[in-house]
């Protein structure tokens, strides 16, 4: 590869022979800078990745037209080479972009003072530049590092994001059909409240009233036409019993009669004997007349007997209509009130009864369709993993950039590679990683970032499948994890840590 | 039981008191044969003092009611209070007599 170094205080421009003389500018002053791909020239599909641009740095021009899509890469800086510009790159919000706290500073004058004092005081503008250089191949060397970490991180949290989702529409789902269970029981509840089950027959609680009081009137109807009947045999009995009076005292004018006429006999039996032979035949038919009155008045007697009977037969009959005829109704009546009250009663409740059913099927039915449209809202997830996808090869672009325009530098200037495990690479990692609070994720990052990838890919992969297995706590014993302190949580064994 | 006919050209009242059981019975058919001695059309049953009424009071009514289809005039009853009401609306004779 042929290049060219054409190192002043503000620019360094580097040209490549093998993008078939395609300049490309890196430019420390004006905040921009570019890079063209290792054999390949950028186009609009490698930068124009996922919905946003993804913007780093100052919002510099791009000096040779390689960023169709408003990508910019950081301001390289070259602390000590202006007295003034060695400041932290910032990003739009003007927070930190790289490494740049105060002892990594400071390291990094202090090699150029130690690099100055062996020169003998006469450091060049060469070496400081080279230096810068090999700041610039540490922060590519970290944050290529940082960034395929990040990667990881955000396939971790997307597949957390879809195992969690399916979980909870899974649940909701159940609950969906729980729901709709439930209505359908509701349902048939309120269907079946008012209905009574008789064999082949469903009467309704209504119509079994209406039935228990045509019964009940019926009953007391049929005791009116019993009374009215009664009273008619009544009356008629009080007929019978004056015409058996009538018998009874023609029987007595009979036996009157009979006694006269016996009485007539005699006197004249005594006139026949008083008479002699004359009156003998006489004699004979006045004692035959008083055997006739005898027999009369035995048949008298017997008649009078047989009518007696008949008037107690028809005074125990008035009696027996008197118990049937004048049966009180109060106790019926009563009863029937009772009866007509505790209807209307079981009506009202079994109505208020089946309007709070008929509100909590409304209710049930209400839940499962906002279950249902909660269900729906789950699909959010996708358009999270299409972000998350749209970040990823955005990322990737950028690492692929940085390592370019790395392989260029090391190609154009001769430096050494930087080397995972150094003191140098501890504290980058120690500075990006100081405010990740995130045990499990600190872990992996500094696995990551030091450059131990093998064990560091091992723990995602363990991770991810894991997820699978239901042990991810996001909110068991979470009152646990928020009275514990920071450094309680910090380094806990849960696999995920979300606060 | 005691009873009192006021006839006005053939509208009769029959002011009641007292109660009409079962051992009313004879005073009753007497009523009813005045009724018939009388010229009557309309005839109606006042029973605003009386105080209880049986089963046996309520045949009595029934049996004044077929004498009065049979002999050609109408039955009416009025001024039923309390026992004597609800008596008359559990046999539905309320409806029968016009009550």
């Amino acid at each position: 590869m042929a290049s060219a170094v054409d190192i002043n205080t503000h620019s360094t421009t580097v040209q490549n022979a093998k993008d078939g003389g395609k300049a490309v500018l890196l430019q420390s002053d004006g905040g921009a800078a570019a890079s063209s791909h290792s054999g390949r020239v950028l186009d609009d599909a490698d930068l124009k990745v996922g919905a946003a641009a993804i913007q780093l740095g100052s919002a510099a021009a791009d000096p040779v037209g390689l960023d169709p899509s408003g990508i910019t890469l950081p301001e390289v800086n070259l602390p000590g080479l202006d007295g003034t510009n060695h400041d932290v790159p910032l990003d739009d919000d003007g927070d930190e972009l790289m490494p740049s706290d105060q002892d990594a500073v400071d390291r990094g004058e202090e090699d150029l003072v130690k690099s100055f004092a062996v020169s003998g005081g006469s450091t060049t503008t060469e070496e400081l530049t080279r230096a810068s250089l090999v700041r610039w191949l540490e922060m590519h060397h970290v944050m290529s590092r940082g960034l395929t970490t990040l990667d990881s991180e955000i396939t971790l949290a997307a597949k957390l994001v879809e195992v969690s989702t399916e979980d909870l529409s899974g649940l909701f789902h159940s609950l969906v059909n729980n729901a709709q269970a439930q209505s359908k029981s509701m349902a048939e509840i309120v269907h079946s409240a008012s209905l009574v089950q008789l064999e082949d027959e469903v009467l309704s609680l209504p119509e079994i009233i209406e039935f228990l009081e045509g019964v009940f009137t019926e009953g007391i109807m049929n005791v009116l036409q019993l009374s009215q009947t009664a009273m008619t045999l009544v009356y008629a009995l009080d007929d019978v019993v004056v015409d058996v009076k009538e018998v009874v005292s023609q029987i007595g004018e009979i036996e009157k009669i009979n006694k006269q006429t016996n009485l007539l006999a005699l006197n004249a039996k005594i006139e026949a004997t008083r008479a002699g032979d004359a009156g003998l035949g006489f004699g004979v038919v006045a004692d035959e007349v008083r055997v006739l009155s005898r027999s009369i008045n035995g048949l008298a007697g017997t008649l009078r007997e047989r009518v007696d009977a008949v008037h107690d037969g028809i005074e125990k009959g008035h009696e027996q209509l008197q118990s049937i005829a004048s049966l009180d109704l109060s106790a019926n009546l009563k009863a029937k009130d009772r009866i007509e009250s505790m209807m209307k009663a079981l009506i009202s409740q079994n109505f208020e009864f089946k309007e709070k059913l008929e509100g909590s099927a409304a209710l049930s039915l209400q839940l499962q369709t906002d279950m249902s449209n909660m269900v729906q809202k789950f699909q959010f997830q996708d358009k999270v993993q299409q972000q998350l996808d749209a970040v990823r090869t955005t990322m990737t672009v950028l690492v692929d950039v940085a390592h370019d325009l790395a392989d260029e530098t090391y190609d154009s200037t001769g430096l050494p590679r930087i080397e995972d495990d150094t003191q140098v690479m501890e504290e980058w990692v120690n500075h990006v990683i100081k405010d990740c609070s995130l045990g499990e994720m600190r872990e992996r990052f500094v696995q990551g970032m030091l450059l131990k990838p093998d064990k560091s890919k091992l723990s995602l992969t363990e991770h991810v499948a894991g997820l699978d297995e239901d042990d991810v706590e996001m909110f068991d014993d979470f009152s646990a994890d928020t009275t514990g302190t920071a450094s309680e949580n910090e380094f806990d064994d849960d696999n995920i840590e979300l606060f | 039981m005691d009873y009192r006919i006021d006839n006005n050209g053939g509208k009769a009242t029959v002011v009641f008191t007292g109660d009409i059981t079962f051992s009313e019975n004879v005073s009753f058919r007497q009523l009813l044969k005045d009724i018939s001695d009388q010229s009557v059309e309309v005839c109606n049953f006042d029973l605003s003092s009386v105080d209880m009424v049986d089963s046996a009071g309520l045949g009595m009514f029934l049996i004044a009611r077929e004498q009065s289809e049979t002999a050609g005039w109408k039955l009416t009853v009025s001024g039923a209070q309390g026992h004597v009401a609800s008596m008359l609306k559990l046999t539905k004779l309320s409806d029968l007599l016009d009550a």
